[in-house]
């Protein structure tokens, strides 16, 4: 094996080390109980086969209402052009600015019927908030399916309903399983929205348990009880890549849906359904907190907000800037040599900190950093800043970024490298060229994601704040808290600011998508 | 089985296809040549009909199929079978999954049998299970045209079919889609080799801007007159395919 072999496996090897250290120091620390056995039994006849029923209902829930939200006007924006087109893509974004726990307490604050306190309103809040991440994968995925597909079916004799079910559903089989990843990510991790609520969740019982014993052992013995379904389904996420997906071939983009005229009906119909999500998972929680903010505002307090703004961006841009290094790291060690299936497997594994509840992903930080500990030994004073916030929430955040470039990466092939040196390029300046078309946009469109889930990001930062630490999350949950909608408006109209840039540059990524109509009709006249 | 009168296709202002009228008895087959832009492909889309002419019609099987701005008859109800340029194969099928997709019988068996078949004939003996991003640009289209050939169809249309494979595969599938062709399916093929139309015994409809130039067999339009446009185009290609296969 070469030097270069060898240096990549080891780089290899060190990526999957940092994905992996926060479940498998749970792991290590649970194992001696784990040996003993008895454990399952014992936790079978407590609260927790009830709280994971009804956290895996919520998700399941939030599931439909994400795609009926975000899926149908993706798939509607690639595929057609229409009047109102752009703003059925922002409408379907607009969610993003906006945490479930806050939208909760939005609805809880103003609205006294019960239904709004229980689990289907939880799950329709999860459902909203993720709805625009769902919009974001399947208006990737239909951007890239060719019109010929289904052109062809129909010239071979498939009918509508023959045709969804035998070339539509299976080319939306990936996007459809990426979306509710996320969604089971986002409902069953989630703590502060439940809690808000409260709903008697997975996350909730295991903060709650880990409060009463406090113990680390029952916190990690716990946090198992998590880690594995989250090992399987990276696992399961790892080997589709691999073996389905990337063997998938990329259609060229002379074969990219090019989109086609929609009827002035089903237009007013698409247009007015987004309108009407964007109005429970925007619109109104927005117009309520501008009236709380406006009713209460304290002049006097205008001159700490430039810092406090400051001091937010601050720590997600930290979050955002360590992403961007470990995909950037990634990206080299996928392209500095042939094809490896261990070097293209590694990256998935951070996923593990995406599937792993928030909650028990703080916890692995503040048992790895405890005093006395080998990672209190070693940050010394650091333990006490905001670095684990920071490395925490980039560990948790991670995939939305990495998995836009390793698709970006899927789409940049090695001959464009070697084209570029063999014109003179050097090795950097070849990849920098090499990557310009595909990989920096989907770097910075994973990192806008990144310090806009960052900044909303709640459960670590209440498990990890050191000492006079503050961030608009931890001050809007603080006051809705107490019913103080009116003082928390004014850190949710912060955090909306700060968010505002990220969420333009997503909205310009999913409005440039496909090919426009002019661009088909040109072609096919061509042709 | 097919009558083609006055079709015509605007796109904004532009004339994609102008007053295009012919007719295909069954069993014959039609290569449509022309230089890039000539509105080949947009015609195929309407015949297909994918899209609607500005104007004119189309008469498949004796029915009205598509009339201006109307198409009256859906894709899949035209019974015809299709190949594209880039093979357009189903990425979640194998290959005997995607050539056995048009077919119709009932019974499983039956239908890979059949499927296997059409990928025989097409040199694909053994490949049943391979998958189809595993496959060279070659081995694509033949299972592409084992697809539209395996098809229940009574009408073939061809879009460019060999323009992304080598010289030897590109004789080698014309002489294996003539010898399908044999038993009376017909075929219209979109092509810019005038070799193909000569190896598949095809009449010629040349097409440039929109319009055609000339309609007959490849022997009649290169036996007219010196400085003919359509002698020309296909006396040059002719030339080309042959310096290129020598």
């Amino acid at each position: 094996m070469s030097a270069s072999s060898l240096a990549r496996l080891a780089f290899a090897f060190a990526l999957a080390a940092c994905a992996l250290l926060p479940a498998g120091y749970l792991l290590l620390t649970a194992l001696p109980i784990l040996l003993d056995g008895g454990w399952l039994a014992h936790f079978a006849t407590t609260s927790l086969p009830h709280q994971a029923r009804t956290s895996l209902w919520v998700a399941l829930e939030a599931s439909a209402v994400a795609f009926a939200v975000g899926a149908i006007p993706a798939v509607m924006v690639s595929r057609f052009e229409f009047r109102g087109r752009h703003l059925v893509s922002l409408l379907a974004l607009l969610p993003l600015l906006f945490a479930p726990y806050v939208t909760a307490s939005t609805w809880t604050v103003s609205f006294s019927s019960a239904f709004f306190e229980g689990r289907h309103a939880l799950a329709i809040q999860h459902g909203l908030t993720c709805s625009p991440y769902v919009f974001i994968v399947f208006r990737v995925a239909a951007a890239r399916i060719p019109n010929s597909f289904s052109e062809l079916a129909a010239g071979l004799g498939l009918g509508p309903w023959q045709r969804l079910r035998r070339v539509h559903l299976p080319a939306y089989a990936v996007p459809a399983a990426a979306g509710l990843m996320i969604v089971f990510a986002q409902a069953i991790g989630d703590y502060a929205a439940a809690e808000r609520l409260g709903i008697d969740t997975l996350s909730v019982g295991v903060l709650n348990l880990w409060l009463a014993s406090q113990s680390s052992s029952v916190a990690a013995i716990v946090s198992v009880v998590m880690i594995v379904p989250s090992v399987l389904l990276v696992g399961v996420a790892a080997w589709a890549s691999t073996s389905i997906i990337s063997r998938n071939p990329v259609p060229p983009a002379s074969a990219a849906a090019s989109r086609k005229p929609l009827a002035a009906t089903w237009a007013r119909a698409i247009v007015a359904w987004s309108a009407l999500c964007s109005l429970a998972g925007f619109w109104i929680p927005e117009a309520l907190t501008v009236r709380w903010a406006w009713l209460t505002w304290d002049k006097t307090r205008f001159a700490a907000i430039p810092g406090d703004m400051i001091n937010a961006a601050g720590t997600s841009l930290c979050t955002a800037l360590v992403v961007a290094v470990i995909c950037a790291l990634t990206a080299l060690l996928l392209r500095s040599g042939g094809r490896s299936s261990l070097a293209e497997r590694v990256p998935w594994l951070f996923l593990t900190n995406y599937f792993l509840p928030s909650l028990v992903l703080a916890l692995a930080f503040v048992m790895m950093s405890r005093d006395g500990s080998l990672g209190a030994h070693w940050l010394g004073s650091w333990r006490d800043s905001r670095l684990l916030i920071v490395v925490s929430e980039a560990l948790r955040f991670l995939p939305f970024a990495m998995l836009p470039v390793l698709d970006a990466l899927r789409r940049t092939p090695h001959a464009t490298i070697e084209a570029a040196r063999a014109f003179g390029a050097g090795p950097v300046r070849a990849r920098l060229v090499a990557f310009a078309g595909h990989l920096w946009p989907a770097l910075l469109l994973g990192c806008a994601l990144v310090f806009m889930e960052s900044l909303k990001e709640l459960d670590m930062s209440l498990t990890l704040q050191p000492f006079g630490y503050s961030s608009p999350a931890l001050k809007i949950y603080a006051f809705s808290r107490h019913q103080n909608m009116d003082r928390a408006a004014v850190w949710v109209l912060i955090s909306q600011a700060l968010m505002l840039l990220p969420l333009l540059l997503c909205w310009w990524r999913m409005d440039r998508l496909g090919v426009p109509r002019s661009e088909s009709g040109a072609r096919t006249a061509a042709a | 089985m097919l009558s083609v009168r006055s079709l015509s296709r605007l796109i904004g202002q532009r004339a994609v296809v102008s007053e295009v009228s012919f007719d295909m008895a069954p069993g014959e087959i039609v290569a449509v040549l022309g230089p890039s832009g000539s509105g080949k492909t947009s015609l195929l889309r309407m015949i297909a009909g994918f899209d609607a002419p500005t104007s004119g019609s189309v008469h498949l099987h004796g029915r009205e199929a598509s009339a201006a701005g109307r198409v009256l008859v859906a894709p899949e109800h035209r019974v015809l079978a299709l190949a594209f340029q880039d093979a357009t194969l189903f990425s979640h099928l194998d290959a005997v999954g995607n050539a056995a997709f048009a077919i119709r019988a009932t019974d499983k068996t039956s239908r890979l049998e059949k499927a296997r078949a059409a990928l025989r004939d097409m040199g694909l003996a053994g490949m049943d299970g391979r998958d189809v991003a595993t496959l060279s640009g070659g081995e694509a289209q033949r299972v592409s045209l084992a697809r539209a050939l395996a098809a229940d169809a009574k009408l073939l249309l061809l879009d460019e079919p060999f323009g992304n494979v080598d010289r030897l595969t590109r004789i080698d599938l014309v002489s294996r889609l003539k010898a399908r062709l044999a038993n009376g399916l017909g075929a219209m093929i979109i092509t810019h080799d005038p070799a193909d139309a000569i190896e598949l015994g095809a009449r010629v409809l040349l097409m440039r801007d929109g319009r055609v130039m000339a309609d007959g067999s490849h022997e009649t339009i290169t036996a007219g007159q010196r400085g003919d446009w359509a002698r020309s185009f296909l006396l040059a290609g002719h030339i080309a395919g042959t310096a290129q296969h020598s």
